[in-house]
């Protein structure tokens, strides 16, 4: 619905930039893609409007000077006959010599803009200079008819039109289901462009999070095990590494580790990905820096998150408990604390799979790296509507997947969900 | 413990990949520098290879290397030579009628050895005509063909008619389509019977529509825009294989029948047995990917990042940089029909606040050159007793006081009565989303803003920024264009018959006196009074100014020493098959 | 009125102090005091100027200008007092964050030769492509730290405060409403979200793009409109219809519903989201981003609030001031929002941290930035673009992670000390 309001016209940018707007291409495109149709299942609107019959009023800029006038009058069949006559008279074009013809298609493409009622008027005048003869009578007729009008406020009451499933919603729901999700205005199909986005994403985020849960895991026992004042300095230096914000992470590090110019030795990593079909060597060149980019942030949140649950932990009853029962510091550690300060941490894990896209967009852009972040970047920079909106719902998707995942690992990580509640140990 | 072990791995992979990544990196670096292979960075990717909907440089770029045209601008002379034409056209004119008679050369043959033909030539034009297919910008340059004859006695001869004269026709024909094999693109031989001028006018029987509208649905599929095997053409290069958006590839034919035909002309040179083409959009990530050598050209590099690696001493060894004048101009049209601007001295003064060298200095890096007029330096018929505008403040104030603009209540800006109303001196500059627009709209607010005009920058995106255009909402805005290094017809953007919203004049200059003069040169084959009328046309534009030549930046292209040739003054200023190994 | 609102700020400003350690507290007042007196600091006009006999201070136009109660022009055009032997004492830093010196421009380092005329002049931090000089545009930063803060903190915390605490205050049956009332209510909100539409959908015919101010005029019709419906049934049904015809009452199950949207909002992709709807405002401004913000960061907030004002509900107190009679809404403000006001301060604190990397985020990527208005993220997109110029990269940075990292601490202690 957002896409309505959104500049130009979306026929054109579809089916190809020049077309003449009262071409035969122009209907047929309009039918293919299904853009007459009302945009939702109902629609509320003053009772003077006939949504479906509007919707299929093309172009956008007539349409929207169809509008202007509607709502100035209120009447719809006065509107209706006057844009249906102003049409007619700019398609005789025959006998006309060539000034005239084109002070005409001026005129056109400023009624096609989408005007008001005060620049109509102006435009009839503007006919009138090229037309001395002719069925103006009853086009100025018409405009008076709608000038004359001014509409009580009770004409703008509420009326719920009901349209069924026969509307833009409706099939655009319908294909995304079966993830057809159209046309991009960039000339090639969504699914093509996001088909050859997704491995990037995919590997570069994967595994991410595959190395920052070892590495977190692997750190948090490394701090866990030394003394508190090693705790307390590392607690405090995650909190001050948390604050740094990824994107310039990512440009120091290119400083240093990437720029050939600056610090040859140094550089040894690259950046983009046309390099990285060479194999899996270069891949390491290549990859390692977004990698490490991606995963910073979570290693040191999942950090936070653990030590947190930890200390937690430690202060409940049964780890004294168990230290009465004289069991080691370790055991104690490995097989009571760990498990159970894992739990709130899989929340986190499945909320973050959620955040996978907008964080790579970032990330992408950077390092360029044709991933569904670029994609999303792109498509917003040039108001790509079809394929934002389906990143919008792929994004949906996987968000709802994370979910799904986290519960599974609460199933798969705590006991007590998997036998169901079972002895009250 | 658990974590000492995942440490320890996690050390030793890092370094068994470290150790085999350095020694394959070099293997790769020795392969790229020494063979006969092209890799250029294109900042984007090559949209279609559907030559009736190719606009970008890029895609043109790929289709003029692997089709060919009858003739074209040499990229490297910049002057018409014939390519698949033995000679370029003979015309003559009678009663009113233009003819246009031309010849393929003998050699020119496709792929499976057949001939190529006048038949496939019509069998091209009447392809963009093809009233099924989504319809084509590039019809209007050619819809003023009449009638188009084979000569029976030699197919590879032919005759196209038209009673309009024009003087960029000859050109039309020439290079906007490339030829295409009609046994491919039209293998039932659908458009045998039709004649041009039918297609044109729309007047044919309606029992075809259903066989056209099947061609069309053929000819704007992937089949035609991107597929291996169907794009390619007579060119030197065969285009192998193009995975969107990473790599596109074309190899040298074996056998190509032009090799060698004419050594001067830049369209039979093939010197490199593959190019490829890789779009990078982002330019830093272009700049790392090349100082790591991974290209061996390097199109349409920031200047600044030119200018760098101009000066990088490492570089310098391998590459050269070749800066060259192009044909694109930068400039900022000013609203003739705006209040304050409807003021000639107005308009003066402001293109006096352009601070041109700095601009070019630092938004530019120095590579761009400063012009004064539509036409470029080098034709014949410039102008050449026009001054450059030099940044003077100063004298833009005193233009500006001359005007009536006079700070009358001391607040900072000037004012004046514009029909009985106090009006202060506020423009509205709208800038489009890239960095230089912005950068040049900064520099000239300061300026503006130091002699008390008042300048609002409005900011959008390129479509808020078109819709702007097109309503003629603004009193300034920026924008570059390029002229084509033949004759230029002024109409497209001079002529009131283009001030409308998708017409290119966007100042609304013009009035009835200069559309005689435009019309007039469009139609005057006589060489020498035709200069005496644009020289006319450049005066009235330096009176007039509405426009602000800003600068015509030069091309930026860096090209691997061990090639030599390649750079071109025509958009995109690079010339693929010149690049010959030293 | 006025004294209680200095008595809680002083409260914060005392607990402030107590439970947090120096440092992030008193970078947050460095903060403050730079983005309030920022021309004083960093301008290209004199702070007091004697030109011509006649006192001016110009640099104290661009802070009412920011205000809104000035036009952009000034009284004293810049070449008038370089030329005329005027006597001004100009701010520390010289140049605004918007001026472009063409002398130094094309990335100048803070170590490079550079082009002035007096070391007054000189660039310390370096220079962008055009000329800015990065001290001023850092230092600008701190002022739009400090309307991000009001911006986002006065919208998500108003809106978190109010949905998330009723939400948790009137749970699920305390709010009950005869039938009248449900429908008055259930009809006026149609008409008045008609109401709104009527007018968003007339100013898109109009211009074909929203403007901040309507989308305002939109959201304050249903809200004013739903008090009106308010009152009008109070005087005409409450007492006299409903008890006399008996009218049953339902309650509202506000909780729920307010879960429900919470549970909504956080499924749906919010940045991504954000970036459709910013895509669609074709003028980028950075009130514009902020108020977007605002109004999507909310919900963190809210349920903050929520979990907040259930724990308190249930205290003794509470329910002692019910026996007393007091009303609902007393009880709320005067008794629960004291006791959580703290735990709102700290999530504020988060939300707007969160905000200020994403502001930062987002002008990196070059969206959202309006043309002259410099932040530490605008910095970062110039450093981007030349990696070379650390200074553009370094120096934003490490403020930015100093700031972010201040606001989390003192959001930590706070959470930490109740």
């Amino acid at each position: 619905m957002l896409k309505e309001a959104a500049v130009g016209d979306e026929v054109l940018s579809l089916c190809g930039e020049e077309i003449d707007v009262q071409d035969q291409i122009y209907q047929d495109c309009v039918r293919a893609y299904k853009l007459d149709k009302p945009s939702f299942y109902i629609s509320v609107n003053p009772p003077f409007v006939d949504t479906e019959a509007l919707a299929s009023v093309f172009p956008e800029g007539r349409r929207s000077t169809f509008e202007k006038l509607l709502y100035a009058c209120g009447d719809w069949d006065l509107v209706a006959k006057f844009d249906e006559q102003i049409n007619d008279q700019f398609r005789q074009v025959e006998g006309l010599d060539a000034d005239r013809i084109i002070a005409l298609k001026s005129i056109k493409s400023t009624y096609f803009r989408g005007i008001g009622l005060d620049e109509t008027e102006g435009l009839l005048e503007r006919l009138a200079q090229i037309f001395p003869l002719v069925d103006l009578e009853g086009l100025n007729k018409g405009f008076e008819g709608i000038k004359g009008i001014n509409p009580h406020i009770w004409q703008y009451r509420p009326s719920i039109d009901f349209h069924g499933f026969d509307n833009r919603f409706h099939a655009w729901w319908r294909s995304a289901i079966v993830f057809d999700f159209g046309q991009s205005f960039r000339g090639r199909s969504v699914n093509a462009l996001i088909k050859g986005s997704v491995k990037y994403t995919l590997i570069l985020n994967l595994i991410a999070f595959i190395l920052s849960i070892i590495t977190a895991l692997g750190f948090v026992l490394f701090v866990s095990a030394r003394s508190s004042k090693i705790q307390q300095k590392m607690d405090g230096l995650s909190s001050m590494l948390l604050a740094i914000p990824r994107f310039w992470l990512a440009t120091l590090l290119i400083f240093f580790f990437a720029n050939n110019i600056l610090f040859p030795h140094l550089s040894f990593f690259k950046i983009g990905v046309s390099g990285a079909t060479e194999g899996i060597f270069s891949y390491f060149q290549y990859l390692s820096l977004p990698i490490f980019c991606l995963a910073f942030p979570i290693v040191i949140l999942l950090y936070k998150l653990l030590r947190e649950n930890i200390n937690i932990e430690l202060q409940k009853q049964y780890v004294q408990a168990a230290r009465a029962r004289g069991l080691k510091e370790k055991t104690i550690f490995r097989s009571y604390v760990l498990p159970n300060a894992v739990n709130p941490l899989l929340t986190a894990i499945g909320s973050m799979v959620s955040r996978l896209l907008v964080g790579s967009v970032i990330i992408e852009s950077i390092f360029f790296i044709p991933g569904l972040g670029g994609l999303l970047f792109d498509a917003f920079m040039s108001n790509d509507w079809p394929v934002l909106y389906a990143l919008c719902f792929i994004s949906g998707i996987m968000t709802l997947v994370g979910y799904i995942i986290s519960d599974i690992l609460y199933f798969l990580f705590d006991p007590k969900l998997r036998i169901g509640g079972l002895q009250n140990g | 413990m658990r974590f000492n072990l995942v440490f320890k791995c996690f050390i030793s992979l890092s370094f068994i990949l470290l150790s085999f990544s350095c020694s394959k990196e070099t293997a790769v670096k020795e392969y790229q520098r020494n063979g006969n292979n092209v890799v250029v960075r294109v900042p984007s990717d090559v949209r279609t290879l559907n030559p009736t909907f190719a606009f970008d440089s890029y895609s043109l770029l790929v289709l003029r290397t692997i089709n060919q045209y009858l003739a074209n601008y040499d990229l490297e002379t910049q002057k018409i030579v014939p390519v698949l034409l033995k000679d370029l056209a003979t015309i003559s004119e009678s009663e009113g009628v233009m003819t246009y008679t031309m010849e393929i050369r003998e050699e020119a043959t496709w792929d499976d050895g057949k001939p190529i033909t006048a038949y496939d030539v019509a069998t091209s034009l009447k392809l963009l005509f093809n009233p099924k297919a989504k319809p084509s910008p590039y019809r209007p340059y050619l819809n003023f063909i009449d009638s188009f004859e084979i000569d029976p006695a030699n197919n590879k001869k032919f005759t196209i008619r038209s009673s309009q004269k024009y003087i960029l026709a000859e050109e039309a024909l020439y290079m906007v389509m490339p030829i295409h094999q009609a046994s491919i693109y039209d293998a039932n031989g659908l458009l045998d019977d039709l004649l041009i001028s039918d297609l044109i006018n729309g007047d044919f029987d309606a029992s075809l529509e259903p066989g056209l509208a099947l061609l069309a649905e053929e000819y704007n599929s992937e089949k035609f825009s991107s597929d291996p095997a169907f794009v390619n053409g007579s060119g030197p290069y065969r285009m192998t294989e193009w995975k969107a958006g990473e790599l596109i590839t074309m190899v040298k034919k074996e056998n190509w029948w032009g090799e060698g035909l004419d050594g001067s002309n830049s369209w039979f040179k093939a010197y490199p047995d593959t190019i490829s083409l890789k779009p990078v959009t982002d330019v830093t990530t272009a700049v790392q990917m090349f100082s790591n050598n991974e290209f061996d050209v390097a199109i349409a590099l920031d200047s600044k990042d030119f200018v760098k690696f101009s000066k990088n001493e490492s570089l310098i060894e391998e590459y050269r940089f070749e800066a060259e004048p192009t044909n694109t101009v930068f400039l900022v049209y000013q609203n003739m029909k705006s209040p304050i601007l409807s003021d000639k001295k107005v308009r003066q003064a402001v293109s006096k606040l352009f601070d041109y060298e700095n601009i070019i200095a630092n938004i530019f890096d120095g590579l761009g050159a400063r012009i004064n007029s539509p036409v470029g330096a080098s034709k014949p018929y410039y102008d050449s007793t026009s001054e450059m505008i030099s940044y003077d403040p100063e004298a833009a104030l005193a233009l500006l006081n001359e005007a009536g603009w006079l700070d009358s209540n001391s607040d900072g800006i000037l004012d004046k009565e514009l029909n009985g109303v106090r009006t202060d001196l506020s423009l509205s500059y709208v800038v489009s989303s890239t960095a230089a627009a912005e950068n040049i709209a900064l520099y000239f607010q300061q300026a503006a803003n130091d002699i008390g005009m008042d300048i609002e920058i409005i900011k959008k995106d390129r479509k808020g920024w078109y819709e702007i255009v097109q309503q003629r909402a603004f009193d300034l805005t920026m924008n570059g264009t390029g002229f084509s290094p033949g004759l230029d017809d002024f109409k497209q953007m001079f002529h009131t018959e283009s001030n409308t919203p998708s017409g290119q004049n966007r100042m609304q200059f013009g009035n009835s006196e200069t559309d005689e003069l435009l019309d007039a040169i469009i139609k005057n084959f006589d060489e020498a009074s035709r200069t005496e009328q644009y020289i006319e046309f450049q005066k009235i534009l330096v009176d007039e100014l509405p426009l602000v030549w800003l600068m015509a930046p030069l091309s930026r292209v860096v090209i691997h020493d061990r090639f030599e040739g390649g750079s071109s003054g025509l958009s995109p200023n690079i010339c693929l098959g010149c690049m010959k190994m030293k | 009125m006025v004294k209680k609102y200095f008595s809680s700020i002083k409260q914060l400003w005392f607990s402030l102090r107590s439970s947090n350690p120096k440092f992030p507290v008193r970078w947050m007042l460095v903060i403050l005091f730079v983005g309030v007196f920022l021309e004083f600091l960093s301008s290209d006009k004199p702070i007091v100027a004697k030109v011509e006999g006649n006192w001016y201070m110009p640099a104290i136009g661009n802070t009412l200008f920011e205000l809104g109660l000035n036009k952009r022009y000034n009284t004293i055009r810049r070449y008038k007092w370089s030329k005329h032997d005027a006597f001004m004492i100009m701010p520390l830093v010289p140049y605004a964050s918007t001026s472009i010196d063409l002398k130094n421009a094309s990335y100048k380092g803070p170590f490079d030769e550079q082009n002035y005329t007096s070391i007054r002049y000189r660039h310390w931090l370096g220079t962008d492509k055009i000329g800015r000089d990065v001290l001023a545009g850092l230092l600008n930063g701190c002022r739009v730290v400090l309307k991000i803060i009001f911006l986002v903190g006065i919208i998500s915390g108003f809106l978190g405060l109010i949905l998330g605490g009723f939400s948790g205050f009137y749970g699920d049956d305390m709010i009950r409403w005869s039938l009248t009332k449900l429908l008055a209510y259930f009809l006026g909100g149609i008409l008045f979200a008609y109401a709104s539409y009527m007018l968003l959908k007339l100013q898109i015919l109009e211009s074909s793009q929203l403007d901040l101010r309507t989308l305002l005029f939109a959201f304050l019709i249903p809200v004013v409109g739903y008090m009106i419906v308010g009152q009008l049934h109070k005087l005409i049904f409450a007492n006299k219809l409903d008890v006399r015809f008996g009218i049953p009452t339902i309650a509202i199950p506000l909780d729920s519903m307010f879960y429900f949207v919470i549970v909504l909002l956080t499924a749906l992709p919010v940045t991504v989201m954000l970036l459709a709807i910013l895509g669609y405002f074709q003028t980028p401004s950075l009130v514009l981003t902020m108020s977007l913000f605002g109004l999507v960061l909310w919900k963190n907030i809210a349920r903050i609030i929520r979990g907040e004002v259930l724990r308190v509900k249930g205290e003794d107190y509470i329910q002692a001031a019910r026996q007393l009679g007091l009303k609902s809404r007393q009880i709320f403000w005067k008794h629960i929002y004291p006791n959580i006001r703290k735990q709102f301060y700290v999530v504020v604190a988060t939300v707007v941290s969160l905000s200020l990397l994403i502001e930062s985020a987002l002008s990196f990527l070059g969206i959202g930035m309006a043309v002259g208005e410099i932040s530490w993220g605008v910095l970062l997109n110039q450093g981007k673009l030349n990696i070379a110029a650390y200074w553009l990269s370094l120096f934003p940075g490490i403020l930015l992670v100093i700031t972010v990292y201040s606001l989390n601490t003192i959001a930590e202690g706070e959470k930490r000390d109740n």
